[in-house]
């Protein structure tokens, strides 16, 4: 085990090194972003292994998409939070997916 | 049984091949030791082609004619068949052993069975023994004429032998004598001790013969007699023509075997020489595989149940023990016991490979501080997922034609449901003796808490004792479980097959989810998962709802799930590569009951420090009087202050180097190293000195003012030690501490050089990526935003999350 095949852990980083010629291209702001992603795929690893998927960048992907919905999430439930103490005046309600409404 | 014999009860101590067959040493109730002999044949098998066979049959026969030859069938579990094969036995074990080892040489070609044996382990099937059983014996002028098992290697609670010790060592602490370290030589009994000089070789000889002679002990117990003091001792009894009773066996002198180096996945590991007794049982401390962890009650433990004698129990790894375990289970059940195994991995498909190749289940907890969080434990789950579905190499991924497999998940492999395999059926009694000894155990710890109460003096709780027996004889257990499961996919293994490890890691994460799975669904919000625990959380739980979602996951499993504590709090501690991830294993945390668990810190490291793991232990002690996350951080201000303390000790230049010794294993010859690495320094000090050192060997050095390195041996009072460097050691030890309240390595170091204080940072709008994550007094788990939570697009100063210091 972990010989023969690079492990989950080995595969996000190659992953993330294959797309390093992308990255020097981004502007730098954007590199943070790229990274914070990554950190994103990294947190759901265990998913990622289960998946066992041979290309395992589509279900790094998916594990971004995740942890960006997720802080969507929070935000919209801190956003929530602040209104409630102080509502805006005649605005109307951003329109967000009701499953987000905690 | 004739009553013209003498008829003796008593525990077996040694056994051991000889001329005359085995040689079996009795103690008995008085504590007196008795050799008896009698005579063993030991058989092997050859299989190949019939004209093979005969050929051989006809070679061995005119070669040699005391050995008994014959035709017959056996089973191979791998063929799942009868085979047909030459039966070979030899008169004694000794005579077993040359014939194998000609049989090897001259026919690599053919198939042997049964040829690798342990003659003490065979004959103790043979005669219903075990090393340690107590037995009754009959015996005439030394020969055996019957021996019968008054025990069973099952039974909980055995008696002992009244086993005389000596014990020899090296005055001071305990350090190796290899690297020129020279004490006084302990002769200890166990009424006194007497020390004595090496420069008075006479005085030293008379007084260890003197001792031995006078105590006639069965165990001699050395630290690093293996390695030194046996050897010296010899070359001296030599020199000085003293000669020492050293076996109790005067026919045959004790046996010495070489040390190694060898490399073992990936890593160079050296193996001391070792010296062993006949008659009277050498175990040194310093070689014996573990014996920090469970000491002689494990070796005991494990010397019955494996059935290897204890000074190879000492000397060898539970690898070993499971190994001869398996053995006995295949020779009782009159399978053939495969010698090198032929069988190589099966074809699988790249998309078979990506799904079966990987290991346990391991999750990314967000690092950082919780409160309240519940742990659950699978009791050795590995080896009950391979009892309870049958995985065995001969009964995973194999046709069987007499019924329908049961599929492995995720996997799919077929496992053979009919006949249980040679893995399982040796486990079995295994996993469910450690089960008992842990509730043995744990009920005397119930009991022994409860006498504490009343009893504050540790001596006067007999229970305290019995309880340390039998937590140290199922820790024995423990390791011979785990390296059964390393066993399985090491295909040198002799039942080992990577298919078979790969159904249990798979069994293994199916079982994590679906606990996962049950936890979610009772409300319980998961924070972490490890192969086989999980650390669960939920507001204002009862202990009685913990013990049902723990009992929920048992029935669903099929294996057992316990409740391995509730935490006050936990910390999940940051990659020092990466701050925002955290690393799997390592973490700490103070359950409910007072007591820590740690895994993975400093204090748990090999490679720690004494200093800093004796201030890291000060420091948990402190945070042990913590209920909760915001008493956490305050008991933080202590750990600061003791911090202050430490560190201006330090740059003082009055620590002790005893304390500063960092011990590191040489990767190759001192004089191979290309670098100017520490390590190599002090290597190529030592070698200079006269050491001899071997590749895989541990040395032991100073960090010296400037770069450099010493080996400790070559200390004096005149060399400084490094203080930024060790300063650097002691800080990330401070930052496992502090970094889950939320302080940055920046604010740390303020702290500890006492330059600008600031207040803590609070639970809310804090700017640290982990403040956030401080329970501070919620009564909850804060598993809080992750590290860009103040993320906005229109938020250009994005700071990367600060990073502990990477190496």
């Amino acid at each position: 085990m972990g010989r023969t095949l690079a492990s989950v852990t080995q595969q996000v980083q190659l992953e993330e090194e294959r797309l390093q010629r992308y990255r020097r291209a981004l502007p730098r702001d954007d590199q943070t972003l790229f990274d914070q992603l990554f950190a994103f795929a990294r947190k759901r690893i265990a998913a990622t292994a289960m998946a066992a998927d041979p290309l395992p960048m589509q279900t790094l992907l998916l594990s971004m998409l995740i942890g960006l919905f997720h802080l969507l999430a929070q935000m919209h439930a801190r956003l929530e939070r602040l209104e409630k103490a102080a509502p805006p005046a005649n605005e109307p309600r951003p329109v967000l997916p009701a499953r987000l409404d905690p | 049984m004739n009553p013209d014999l003498s008829c003796l009860r008593g525990w077996i101590l040694d056994l051991y091949p000889s001329p005359e067959g085995m040689v079996l040493w009795l103690i008995d109730e008085t504590g007196q030791a008795h050799r008896m002999a009698e005579p063993f044949p030991m058989a092997l098998y050859v299989g190949g082609p019939s004209r093979a066979l005969a050929a051989l049959e006809h070679t061995l026969a005119a070669r040699y004619p005391r050995l008994r030859l014959s035709r017959t069938k056996r089973f191979d579990i791998f063929l799942d068949r009868e085979i047909e094969v030459l039966e070979a036995t030899a008169p004694n074990p000794l005579a077993y052993r040359a014939l194998v080892r000609e049989l090897d040489e001259e026919h690599p070609h053919l198939a042997f069975y049964n040829v690798d044996l342990n003659p003490a382990l065979v004959y103790g099937l043979e005669r219903g023994i075990f090393p340690l059983a107590y037995c009754a014996a009959q015996a005439e002028q030394g020969r055996l004429r019957s021996l019968v098992a008054e025990d069973s290697p099952w039974s909980l609670d055995y008696s002992l032998p009244p086993l005389r010790m000596l014990t020899l060592r090296l005055g001071g602490d305990l350090r190796d004598p290899g690297h020129g370290y020279r004490g006084l030589l302990e002769i200890g009994t166990s009424h006194t001790t007497y020390r004595c000089r090496w420069e008075k070789p006479r005085v030293l000889l008379t007084t260890l013969r003197a001792a031995m002679y006078a105590i006639d002990p069965d165990i001699l117990l050395t630290a690093w007699g293996d390695s030194f003091i046996l050897p010296e001792i010899f070359r001296l009894s030599e020199r000085e023509g003293i000669p020492l009773p050293w076996n109790r066996d005067p026919a045959i002198p004790p046996a010495r075997k070489r040390g190694r180096s060898y490399f073992s996945y990936g890593q160079i590991v050296y193996r001391a020489p070792s010296i062993s007794l006949f008659g009277r049982l050498h175990i040194d401390r310093q070689t014996a595989f573990l014996s920090d962890e469970y000491g002689l009650d494990g070796m005991y433990e494990l010397a019955r149940i494996t059935g290897q004698p204890l000074q190879q129990v000492a000397r060898t790894s539970t690898g070993t023990g499971i190994s001869a375990m398996q053995v006995a289970t295949a020779y009782r059940e009159g399978w053939l016991i495969p010698y090198r195994k032929r069988e190589p991995e099966s074809f699988k498909t790249a998309l078979e490979l990506v799904r079966s190749d990987k290991g346990g289940l391991t999750f990314q907890p967000e690092p950082g501080l919780y409160e309240d969080v519940l742990e659950l434990d699978f009791a050795s789950l590995y080896p009950s997922l391979m009892v309870k579905f049958n995985l065995s190499p001969e009964t995973v991924k194999k046709k069987c034609p007499r019924c329908r497999p049961q599929l492995v998940p995720e996997i799919g492999y077929p496992v053979c449901r009919c006949k249980t395999g040679i893995v399982p059926l040796t486990l079995e009694p295994v996993v469910a003796r450690r089960l008992a000894l842990k509730r043995l155990a744990k009920g005397m710890f119930d009991r022994a808490s409860q006498d504490a109460q009343d009893e504050p003096d540790l001596a006067a709780r007999p229970d305290e004792r019995k309880r340390e027996m039998y937590r140290r004889r199922q820790l024995a257990l423990k390791w011979l479980l785990v390296t059964c499961f390393g066993y399985l996919g090491y295909k040198n293994a002799r039942f080992g097959r990577i298919e078979a490890h790969e159904a249990t890691t798979a069994y293994g994460r199916e079982m994590l989810l679906r606990a996962k799975e049950i936890a979610e669904a009772r409300g319980y919000t998961f924070l972490h998962g490890l192969t086989d625990s999980l650390w669960v959380h939920k507001r204002g739980a009862t202990q009685a709802e913990h013990q049902a979602l723990a009992d929920a996951i048992s029935q669903a499993c099929g294996v057992l799930i316990g409740l391995e504590g509730v935490y006050r709090w936990v910390a999940f501690l940051p990659s020092r590569v990466r701050a925002e991830l955290s690393v799997a294993n390592r973490y700490f945390g103070l359950f409910e009951s007072g007591e820590m668990k740690l895994r993975g810190i400093e204090v748990r490291r090999h490679d720690t420090i004494l200093w800093v793991r004796q201030a890291q232990q000060a420091m948990l002690a402190i945070l042990a009087e913590a209920r909760d996350g915001r008493e956490y951080r305050l008991r933080l201000e202590e750990v600061f202050a003791l911090a202050r303390t430490l560190r201006a000790r330090l740059h003082s230049g009055k620590v002790p180097a005893a304390q500063l010794l960092i011990t590191n294993r040489l990767s190759r010859k001192p004089g191979e190293y290309r670098s100017r690495q520490a390590v190599a320094l002090a290597a190529r000090e030592l070698e200079a000195r006269g050491v001899a050192l071997a590749p895989g060997e541990s040395i032991e050095y100073i960090l010296t003012a400037g770069g450099g390195a010493r080996p400790f041996e070559a200390w004096s009072a005149e060399d400084r030690y490094d203080v930024a460097r060790y300063e650097e050691l002691f800080v990330r030890m401070l930052e496992t501490l502090a970094v889950p309240a939320g302080l940055g390595r920046k604010e740390i170091l303020e702290r500890l050089t006492g330059i600008g204080q600031p207040e803590l940072p609070g639970s809310e709008g804090a700017n640290g990526p982990t403040a956030a994550l401080v329970g501070a007094g919620h009564g909850m788990p804060l598993p809080s935003l992750p590290a860009c939570d103040d993320l906005t697009l229109d938020n250009p100063k994005l700071e990367p999350a600060p990073q502990i210091a990477s190496s």
